[in-house]
């Protein structure tokens, strides 16, 4: 008994000794999930580890998208939102979370291009093929930042800055240097990219690269550092001075459209509203899009619906976009007007973004034969559990159409699944081929204001033809015409701001005033007039007190406003944020 | 044994515990004595024993030098046959034993006093227990007594104002919820700030949870921490004493893992005798006694149609006319309650000299205040001591517990007391039908508080056992090896479940529910060899010794929607897209350590102390780390040159020094390492790098310094004085990055910034521990014990640049608090409000902000008088982000705790206030309270001071409309700029209702002074004179009632000025932040103690 005792406690000693002096007992790798040592070594790995770079980084992106994307350049109406006035400072919180996603794009693009360039297994074409996805990916958040921040760090390598705890001794490079930086980085994933997508599954392929090229082209040739002054302190923000726009850059961009139009073999969809259903969240259309989808891990979703619609619209309790729309200026470009009865259906493309008293949409509320807003509001539809909310909402009287995907039968038309709280699967584009058509159309014109190339004509009419189906060849175009297409065929896509960025390059003044002019206010006491529309039939519009508020002064827009202030939070970090942008040299750029 | 009793002495021993000294020989007496003492004459002498309370039942009395000896009856009386010239020897633990010569009368009265001497207390170290006179560090007890005299769930709760040093502050008033408990500070950022606990040696896996990580999703919000607490699952009955390690000479024993204090817990254990049954039972009600003064009915429709009567409303029939109204719905009555909380504790205790037991079963069950939330825990105990051989002794420890808990989301802006306050009183609780009700205007559709809490199900069940089995082995005299294992396995179930509601527009089709499964493991082995000594004048000891401990842990959860009926919550039978989690893994730590510890003749003592910790959480090249520590004593008063004049007054009089390393891994695994998580996409699912990686990352290191003085006057009065500084190196943290790094934002998505050692924080402060007994008579005693602390943090160095800093998020992306180089951590951040603009001109003269519009002012668009002025604190003439700046640092100054227990007879009074000054509160829950942008939420009744907007001229004529410096033509008084000021300007805005000025933003406006003063317990007891006892066959009958947080004195606006770490901001950086906290109760209770 005494020896077994003695026995058995000293083994748990000696145990406890052998396993604890030995270093594998503390060495305990992570054993539930996948490291950087042991994946990318199959085509299959990566792939699926450039996948994510079409959502999640993103994801955080989507307000400041829409908000500066739509509400600053006065498509859409947002209550008393400092986007809508410009009055937005560097604590705004939509603004925090757009620098972060767009910087943790460039960081996530980084690494796994490293990771892969660095793997070995997998084929040298996927290889490749998966880092020019990476590359495409960061070129395109460089190219938001640049448009949205004007000067911004360019961080190369961000892990290597990291290490070196050289993150806040950075300085803002010039905006010309980001631009050339976007190029490089463009010019290489071409290079690496297939011609076509292998997978058909939307993956990014060579000529989706080349026409990001070609709208950056587009976008630079109005910058000129000479025509710039970059004034350093709270806000740092440009002032430009008019000029001609570069030729050589419109050329490059004019050749690049020119070539995905005719070379990629994509075409134009035939429908416009067909590209916004989730049926189509992979199309010929679509050459770069957020490919959200459902599942356990935030992130990975569409959330647009929940800020731009209203109340009780889906099942599942998050809607609160009601009390915003599409803003009167909108509207009245599309030559609508809230406070009638007819709708205006030259143009396809008017109800595929507006959606207005009147309008019936087969694709949402499919199960119930369709939706139209007013009997939702009002009546709702009870049988399918949309009670509606009894109250108009809309102070423009006009919902945002693109980003929706209706209610959970809708979705589950096109996922297979109902969608969940704050989560849907429809992708959203962010470059159309449209947009490449349009592009090539203002590239190739120059700096003439006037054109009557066949081919420029021909390029622009099929993108106008496709939704105004009485339109006919013109015989010539004007600048005014395609800047007034690309607001039509783009509205609330996230693209009009830019845009006016790229004009206020080289024509600051008619930037500045074609903002002002905006009708960008809202209409007073709509519920009455639509709730007495709804209950008696009679449409009585009261012009003393059925009107556009236009006791609200213009928004100051000025040179300031052309560039949203840095997060303040990182001004606090590093302070060499509030100085001028330096050169930064390309030359040391390796990928 | 051959023992002899009456009827009566047998029915007597039945009830009588012998608590020491027992052995055969005691009960010799009785016997015939088979020793002959026929030198003398022996005869009958008897006697009684008692101390201040009356008569002792059990005492020993002996013969000196004899076998003969008895116990005393229950009336404290004893017979026994002795010489005169022998001595009789009295004694009973806790007692200073007494010696009487026998005389020539053969009855004495022997009055036993109580053994205050509490220098002699053996204390537990870590590894080895000391005496207390002997120790050089600093550190605080709490014993069974001092935790009696508080209602507590948690062991956690006790610590408030008990113990020098150590701040404690309740995350949550919900019944079983974490205290966030900080010994000297906060000494690091990252989640492990919490001291380490130690439960009769074994290593208690310990950190605030946060609900995810308890597999609660974010139902319970995305924080760090929650309500939940990992220490609930210990029946704080067991415990019979906490020794709280503070400075580094005292925890360098745990050195990888004491930087932020040790608690060592110790369970109660078996005394030789026969068995002894007790019974603890409590019944508590408990109240939430305050309510924030909300607008009842008449006076929300009187502030409804101030906003009609300005355009910023359409006119309510229903409340037109504020006098036929009544008060509407009382939304806070509506979700709090009078909650009911029990519990009973029954434990037998007992043994031989050689075995020894202590077994307990446990049951409680607590409502919470509010509707919907509920505690309960049953457990068991056992704890065996045996000495096999007198060379060997084996001990076992275990025990298990089964917690369960109806948990719900109280704080932040979606939570229950949320919506209790901002709910309109029009809205009844219950529509015409019995459902519940649900209003929504304009987008916002509050759900019905009582709905909410009562819908929405999340339970937590943990299942724990957990203990360990040693043996000791004595060599030979002085020389003990201890081995040990220990063990902790927990399985635990966590569920949430949202049903689908339907209430007007507060629509939701989808129900959904998730169940997660979790299983842990935690098994240490220890061994160390404890030598003590000593040569003449001089004594040692020596210990040295080694522990490893590996911890595994998995889980698996399944989630899914549109489960066919709110009934059975089994995600498998949802029809929508299931979704399955799981993940394993493990940690280890392997650590070598020694102690050796000189006293030359009880005036000098030296301890030194070194541990070498191994730990998983850090790469192949950095896992290892030393932690030093040196200490010295000198005990004066045992100085010959002292004695001379101050033996008489000074009873102890100790000075000590210590300096010592610490460390802190307390950060997770794989932080070193660059792992890949899942993320879905589109394209198919994905793998993304989680966060950039740090091979250098390695231990923290603390280095604390400790000054302190230890003087007792007369046994009567003790002070204990400490002074220390505690800087935490290379403390572990994320780097600190801007956005640009692509590190910041959503933690889903962001690729997380490195872990590593980033940080250095200082810590300083000063603790005073008074205690007193003043009086101490037979009738009436009364003893006295005050505690203040005073600590002072600041963070010193931040990786990355001189600029760089740590900020903390309030609700979503606003940030509240800021922690910069050289100021204390997590101060408050934000603007310096300087009034409200009276008018036109003051606006015009003022610096602008953001909204100013030069082009025209416009009600709903531009700054307006009535608006809140900010200070322009760095004078550019624009009020904008960088005129913010620190507003209120949440940590105290100081706090402190009073206890007094007063005795009188039979009856005990025990008043324990505690207190904290000089900590602010950040008063979120206001924001929406007096916000005023919004009439379709309830506002406080304070809104009625608000500034109030009116005519300058009301005469003007608008009948033609006016343009002045509007923006546009006004046709009404109130949109016009030119015609509108403010005549009372208050602190207060006026109702804004876009609020465009942003008169919410974060600002000194919510900051609010959270000093307080708490009555904090008032128990009285009662005890049954032991002859009345005995009468009912007991043993000890106690009755009690006690009072808990009966009165706060604090000009705190909320509910509760105790505001803990935040539940709200993900990594822990906010601290002191109200966003409806749930408020702590008012407790009154009435408990009963039986031992037989």
């Amino acid at each position: 008994m005494k020896l077994y005792n003695f026995k058995s406690i000293a083994y748990i000693a000696l145990m406890g000794l052998v396993m604890s002096s030995c270093d594998d007992y503390l060495d305990r790798p992570t054993e539930d999930a996948f490291d950087t040592s042991n994946y990318y070594a199959t085509d299959a790995q990566c792939r699926a580890g450039v996948n994510y770079l079409y959502n999640s980084p993103w994801y955080d992106f989507q307000r400041g998208f829409f908000k500066t994307g739509e509400v600053m350049s006065g498509n859409y109406y947002w209550g008393s939102s400092p986007y809508l006035t410009f009055t937005l400072d560097g604590s705004d919180a939509d603004l925090a979370n757009m620098s972060a996603s767009l910087w943790s794009v460039n960081t996530h693009a980084t690494t796994v291009y490293n990771n892969i360039k660095n793997a070995t297994g997998a084929s040298e074409a996927v290889k490749n093929a998966t880092m020019g996805e990476c590359l495409a990916w960061k070129a395109m958040a460089y190219f938001y930042m640049v448009r949205s921040f004007g000067a911004v760090p360019i961080i190369h390598d961000p892990a290597e800055t990291i290490n070196a705890q050289e993150s806040t001794s950075v300085h803002k490079a010039k905006i010309s240097n980001v631009y050339d930086y976007i190029i490089k980085v463009l010019e290489k994933a071409i290079e690496l990219l297939p011609e076509k997508d292998p997978t058909n599954n939307g993956r990014i392929d060579k000529y989706c690269a080349k026409a990001l090229l070609a709208k950056v082209y587009l976008t630079k040739s109005g910058f000129s550092e000479s025509n710039t002054t970059y004034n350093p302190g709270t806000y740092s923000y440009i002032t430009c001075t008019a000029h001609q726009r570069n030729a050589e850059d419109l050329a490059k961009a004019a050749e690049l459209a020119l070539d995905v139009i005719e070379n990629s073999g994509r075409k134009l969809m035939e429908n416009y509203a067909d590209i916004f259903r989730g049926e189509n969240n992979v199309c010929d259309e679509a050459l770069f899009s957020w490919a959200w989808t459902m599942g356990s891990h935030w992130t990975c979703q569409n959330t647009f619906q929940s800020d731009l619609m209203i109340e009780g619209f889906d099942e599942n309790g998050d809607c609160w976009g009601g009390w915003g729309g599409p803003s009167v200026d909108l509207q009245d470009a599309f030559n609508e007007n809230a406070l009638s009865l007819t709708r205006q259906n030259v143009d396809d493309r008017r109800k595929a973004t507006l959606m207005m008293v009147g309008d019936h949409y087969d694709y949402f509320y499919a199960d119930c034969g369709g939706f139209e807003i007013l009997k939702y509001v009002y009546g709702g539809y009870e049988a399918d559990g949309h009670p509606g909310p009894g109250q108009w909402e809309s102070p423009t009287g006009a919902h945002e159409v693109k980003h929706l995907y209706g209610n959970n039968a809708d979705h589950a038309r096109f996922y297979g699944a109902a969608a969940g709280r704050m989560a849907y699967a429809l992708y959203t584009h962010i470059l159309r081929l449209a947009d490449v058509y349009l592009i090539y159309c203002e590239a190739a014109m120059g700096n003439n204001t006037t054109t009557t190339d066949p081919k420029i004509l021909d390029i622009f009419y099929q993108v106008r033809h496709r939704s105004v189906k009485g339109y006919t060849m013109p015989n010539a175009l004007s600048w005014e015409d395609i800047w007034k297409e690309r607001r039509l065929e783009l509205a609330c896509e996230g693209d009009r701001w830019y845009d006016y960025v790229r004009r206020y390059y080289y024509d600051p003044q008619g930037a500045i005033n074609e903002i002002k002019a905006q009708r960008r206010n809202e209409y007073y006491a709509l519920n009455d007039l639509y709730k007495s529309y709804y209950e008696s039939g009679a449409f009585n519009v009261d012009p003393s007190k059925h009107l556009y508020n236009s006791t609200i002064a213009a928004p100051n827009v000025t040179d300031r406003s052309f560039t949203i202030p840095l997060p303040s939070a990182d001004i606090s970090y590093n302070p060499l944020l509030m100085e001028a942008p330096v050169d930064f040299d390309l030359s040391g750029i390796s990928f | 044994m051959n023992l002899f009793f009456s009827k009566n002495t047998l029915l007597a021993g039945l009830c009588t515990v012998v608590l020491s000294g027992y052995s055969s020989s005691l009960y010799a007496g009785n016997s015939t004595s088979p020793e002959p003492t026929a030198v003398q004459q022996t005869k009958k002498i008897t006697g009684t024993v008692s101390d201040a309370m009356g008569p002792v039942i059990g005492a020993s009395v002996v013969i000196k030098g004899t076998s003969n000896g008895i116990a005393t009856d229950f009336d404290g009386n004893f017979t026994l046959n002795a010489s005169q010239g022998q001595t009789l020897v009295i004694s009973y633990i806790g007692y200073i034993t007494k010696e009487i010569k026998i005389g020539a009368q053969s009855h004495y009265n022997i009055t036993l006093e109580e053994d205050k001497k509490v220098l002699d207390e053996v204390v537990v170290v870590g590894y080895g227990t000391m005496k207390k006179s002997d120790l050089a560090g600093a550190t605080g007890s709490m014993d069974e007594k001092k935790m009696k005299g508080s209602i507590i769930t948690n062991l956690d709760q006790a610590f408030a104002g008990r113990v020098a040093g150590v701040t404690s502050m309740a995350t949550s008033g919900a019944p079983g919820s974490s205290t966030s408990i900080r010994v000297r500070g906060q000494a690091t950022i990252n989640a492990g700030a919490e001291p380490l606990y130690v439960v009769d040696g074994v290593i208690w896996n310990n950190s605030n949870s946060s609900g995810a990580s308890v597999g609660l999703g974010d139902r319970l919000g995305n924080g760090s921490v929650s309500s939940v607490s990992p220490l609930s699952t210990i029946n704080p009955n067991d415990i019979v004493s906490m020794e709280i390690l503070k400075d580094a000479s005292a925890t360098a024993i745990y050195g990888a893992q004491g930087a932020n204090g040790v608690v060592l817990i110790t369970t109660k254990h078996g005394k030789s005798g026969e068995a002894k049954f007790s019974y603890d039972g409590m019944v508590a009600w408990q109240r939430q006694t305050k309510r924030i003064d909300m607008l009842n009915l008449r006076e929300f429709a009187e502030f409804y149609n101030e906003m009609v009567a300005q355009g910023s409303a359409t006119e309510d029939e229903s409340l037109s006319d504020p006098s036929l109204l009544g008060k509407g719905t009382n939304w806070q009555d509506a979700i709090f309650r009078t909650a009911l909380q029990h519990q009973h504790q029954v434990s037998a205790q007992g043994g031989t000299e050689a075995v020894k037991y202590y077994v307990s079963v446990n049951y409680m069950n607590q409502d919470g205040t509010i509707i919907g939330s509920n505690f309960m825990r049953n457990g068991a105990r056992v704890n065996l001591d045996a000495q096999l051989k007198p060379w060997l002794k084996l001990g076992l420890n275990a025990t298990y517990s089964h917690t369960s808990e109806k948990l719900l989301k109280a704080d932040q802006d979606e939570g229950v007391i949320t919506y209790a306050l901002t709910t309109p009183p029009y809205q009844p609780i219950y529509d015409i039908t019995g459902g519940y009700t649900s209003v929504s205007r304009e987008g916002m559709s509050n759900p019905n508080p009582v709905a909410l809490a009562l819908m929405n199900d999340y339970r937590y069940k943990r299942n724990l056992l957990s203990g360990n089995v040693f043996g000791e082995v004595t060599f030979l005299k002085g020389l003990v090896w201890h081995t040990e294992v220990g063990y902790n396995f927990n399985w635990d179930r966590a569920s949430t479940f949202e049903p689908t509601v339907s209430l007007g527009n507060w629509v939701k089709n989808q129900n959904q529910a998730r169940l997660q499964k979790t299983t842990g493991q935690f098994i240490q082995i220890k061994n160390y060899l404890t030598y003590n000594g000593n040569i003449g004048k001089h004594s040692f000891s020596a210990m040295i010794g080694q522990e490893a401990w590996e911890s595994k842990w998995d889980y698996v959860s399944a989630f899914n929607t549109d489960l066919p009926a709110n009934t059975i919550q089994n995600p498998a039978l949802g029809t929508g897209e299931a979704q399955i989690g799981s993940g394993f893994g493990s940690a280890s730590m392997s650590s070598f350590f020694t102690r050796e510890t000189y006293n030359y003749d009880d005036r000098y003592l030296l301890t030194y102390t070194f541990r070498r910790d191994g730990s998983s959480n850090f790469g192949p090249d950095m896992r290892w780390g030393s932690f030093h520590s040196f200490a010295v004593a000198w005990r004066f008063n045992n100085e010959a040159f002292i004695k001379k004049f101050a033996e008489k007054w000074l009873s102890n009089g100790k000075l000590r020094l210590g300096w010592g390393q610490t460390g802190n891994s307390n950060i997770g695994g794989g932080k070193w390492a660059s792992d890949l998580s899942v993320m879905e996409s589109g394209l198919g699912t994905s793998q993304r790098p989680a966060r950039i990686s740090n091979r250098e990352i390695h231990w923290e290191k603390q280095e604390q310094t400790n000054l302190g003085l230890d003087l007792g006057f007369f046994n009567k009065v003790n002070i204990t004085v400490d002074w220390y500084k505690k800087v935490s190196n290379d403390m572990l943290m994320p780097m600190q990055l801007p956005s640009y790094m692509g590190t910041s934002g959503n933690g889903s998505s962001a690729l997380a910034a490195p872990w590593g050692n980033y940080g250095k924080i200082e810590n300083t402060g000063l603790e005073l521990t008074i205690n007193t007994h003043p009086i101490a008579t037979k009738n009436f005693s009364w003893d006295s014990e005050f505690e203040i602390s005073w600590n002072k943090n600041k963070l010193k160095e931040l990786a990355g640049t001189a600029s760089a800093s740590i900020y903390g998020y309030g609700m979503w992306s606003d940030i509240v608090s800021k922690s910069d180089v050289g100021q204390p951590l997590f101060q408050f951040y934000g603007y310096v409000t300087d009034g409200v603009y009276t008018s036109l001109e003051d606006i015009q003269t003022s610096a602008k902000p953001v909204s100013y519009n030069d082009k025209g002012f416009n009600r709903s668009n531009t700054v307006w008088v009535g608006d809140i002025k900010y200070k322009d604190l760095n004078s550019d003439g624009i009020i904008d982000e960088n005129d913010r700046t620190y507003i209120g640092n949440p940590m105290p100054k100081y706090t402190f705790g009073w206890t007094n227990t007063f005795r009188y007879k039979d009856f005990d009074l025990t008043i324990f206030i505690n207190g904290s000054y000089g900590n602010k509160v950040f008063n979120y829950l206001r924001m929406k309270l007096d916000g005023m942008n919004s009439v379709w939420q309830n506002q406080a009744a304070s809104i009625t001071d608000r500034s109030v907007i009116t005519a300058i001229d009301p005469n003007k004529d608008y009948s033609n409309g006016y343009v002045g410096n509007n923006s546009g033509t006004v046709w009404n008084w109130y949109d016009d700029i030119d015609n509108v000021q403010v005549v009372n300007p208050t602190n207060l805005p006026a109702v804004r209702l876009n609020d465009p000025n942003n008169n919410r933003r974060i600002s000194d406006r919510y900051v609010e002074d959270g000093s307080y003063i708490r009555l904090k317990n008032i128990t009285l007891g009662y005890t049954l004179p032991k002859k009345w006892a005995k009468k009912i066959y007991l043993d000890n009958v106690r009755v009690y009632c006690n009072i808990q947080n009966l009165l706060t004195i604090t000009g705190y606006d909320g509910y509760d000025p105790e505001v803990g770490a935040s539940t709200a901001d993900q990594n822990g950086y906010v601290y002191g932040l109200d966003n409806g906290r749930y408020p702590s109760p008012t407790v009154y209770s009435f408990g009963l103690n039986v031992s037989f």
